[in-house]
């Protein structure tokens, strides 16, 4: 892991009132899906800032999708390869959160599925390292 | 990036692509949906790959029969992409459409495509599936003999699975549904296209409980697989299962194995039961020699007495972890058992329904048991004919 300068605030360009006030501090350990072994920040940028789905909305589209259990993530991901194997890569990254890594918040049926608004700087990709690939 | 084969077509001519109804989603982003062309008719899209801000979809023309078969689970996402008239449309950042290409569904590679089986509400994936390779296998190739062994291979192997990993769940006292409703799993489809079977969930869910017990037979089939390719040609337990359930599981991974010979020369096994990590997996041959190796080998010490006969009245069954409890004994003294007024016998599918005509009729029965460390297990049950005490006693090998 990085040393990282941060400025606990958001970017300019989050909406307003985004990410919710019901977010909470980033905290614990979280799993997020990877196209590239070892990390890439490519990974790690916001439908947003990849310029992807547009119709969104617009605050969760600011956001990075991660689960709170490797279990979830393994499930959701063997999931979206069935239906899209060209979008989504194999690999699953842990990575470690602390308050100062942004807020989150459960979103959505699954439990374990939250949304992580990183504060400007964070060097995201840099919290995580990939601990499991799925066969095709 | 892959480029479409095809000729390009005006951007506006299928409309502005804007959903009408989301089928699938992820982060808040369309995956699967349908949208209108200009004449109003249904267009289904499906999101293949995103690149340079731009996301890429195949726009397949579908009908209302197609989209309820798609939303019922009647048919997969891949199915009711494949039409006549297919096209591929690249959506900006901005959302406007940058290009439209008029394809054939052929040309469309097959990496970027849905995989078989995956239906658009993921709860209505295949659990389990089996699918049958081999020179022999195919369409108009398939013989009915190979069909039956792809069902029975499923089944017993599920009915293994679905023993071994309740027996885990009883030892922390949960106790969730039978072997029956885990392994008789409803069926969902089958393809012609060497030949494959593919099984639901149970149609009555126990929410979470059902995704324990799957998982962990999931867990097994791994374990016992990998025991079975392991280096070795002994019998060794595995870890954490005691002598029988080890055979249990090579019993398992023996059924769903290809025979030795035949048509059929592997068997791949996917679902998410299976393929929570692996996807699938393809059993050979290799696979059965190995795994029956390990149940000979096992054999080797004795652990069975001889078989012993009994008569008296099925008067309590379980269907779903295939027991019996035959009482009314004569003799009461019963060869091998001792004196005892009843015993709990389990049995084999094979069995099921002479079994459960027993227990309704309630008529005398004659079973052929045998002693298995400290069970009893029913090889052979007849409706009694004679007199009790002719009917009863020690049987010798070869005499069923």
């Amino acid at each position: 892991m990085s040393t990282q300068s941060v400025s606990l605030n958001f970017p300019d360009w989050f909406p307003s009132n985004c990410p919710p006030s019901t977010a909470d501090d980033a905290l614990g350990i979280v799993y997020r899906f990877a196209t590239k072994s070892p990390v890439a920040a490519e990974d790690f940028l916001s439908h947003k800032e990849l310029g992807l789905a547009p119709k969104a909305p617009p605050c969760r589209r600011c956001s990075l999708s991660v689960y709170r259990t490797v279990g979830s993530a393994r499930r959701k991901l063997r999931e979206l390869r069935d239906r899209s194997p060209a979008r989504f890569g194999p690999y699953i990254a842990e990575g470690s959160l602390s308050a100062e890594h942004g807020k989150i918040k459960q979103e959505g049926a699954d439990p374990d599925h939250h949304e992580w608004w990183a504060y400007q700087g964070v060097q995201r990709h840099t919290l995580f390292r990939i601990v499991e690939t799925l066969e095709s | 990036m892959w480029e479409p084969e095809g000729n390009r077509i005006g951007q506006d001519k299928l409309g502005s692509l804007e959903p009408r109804e989301v089928l699938y989603e992820f982060e808040g982003e369309p995956l699967t949906f349908v949208a209108d062309d200009p004449g109003g008719e249904a267009l289904l899209l499906h999101s293949l790959v995103t690149f340079d801000r731009t996301s890429r979809y195949l726009v397949s023309a579908i009908d209302s029969r197609i989209l309820g078969d798609l939303k019922a689970g009647r048919i997969d996402v891949l199915s009711a992409l494949r039409q006549p008239r297919c096209w591929i449309a690249d959506v900006a950042e901005d959302a406007t459409i940058k290009t439209v290409w008029r394809i054939e569904f052929a040309l469309v590679p097959e990496k970027v495509l849905p995989r078989p089986g995956a239906m658009i509400n993921p709860d209505l994936d295949p659990l389990f599936r089996l699918r049958l390779i081999g020179s022999g296998v195919g369409p108009g190739r398939t013989s009915a003999g190979d069909v039956r062994m792809a069902a029975q291979a499923a089944e017993s192997g599920l009915r293994g699975l679905a023993r071994l990993a309740l027996d885990e769940k009883k030892k922390v006292g949960a106790v969730p549904g039978n072997i029956r409703y885990y392994s008789d799993l409803p069926f969902l489809f089958s393809r012609a296209a060497s030949f494959e079977i593919a099984f639901g969930r149970p149609r009555d869910r126990l929410p979470g409980i059902d995704e324990e017990v799957f998982a962990e037979m999931g867990r097994l089939l791994e374990r016992g697989l990998k025991a079975v390719r392991a280096n070795n040609d002994g019998f060794e337990p595995i870890e954490g299962l005691d002598t029988d359930r080890t055979i249990q599981l090579f019993e398992v991974i023996r059924a769903l194995t290809p025979p030795t010979r035949g048509d059929v020369e592997r068997v791949e096994i996917g679902g998410e039961m299976v393929g929570e990590r692996s996807g699938s997996r393809v059993l050979t041959r290799d696979d059965r020699v190995r795994s029956v190796q390990r149940i000979k080998a096992s054999r080797k010490a004795p652990r069975k007495e001889a078989p012993f006969r009994v008569s008296g009245v099925i008067e309590e069954a379980d269907q779903g972890n295939f027991c019996f409890t035959l009482r009314q004994l004569d003799p009461s003294d019963v060869p091998v058992v001792g004196h005892v007024t009843e015993i709990l016998f389990g049995f084999e599918e094979r069995l099921y329904d002479t079994v459960m005509e027993a227990f309704n009729s309630l008529e005398r029965m004659v079973v052929v048991g045998e002693r298995v460390d400290s069970q009893y297990q029913a090889l052979d049950i007849k409706l009694a004919v004679g007199t009790a005490g002719e009917e009863s006693g020690s049987v010798g090998f070869g005499s069923k």
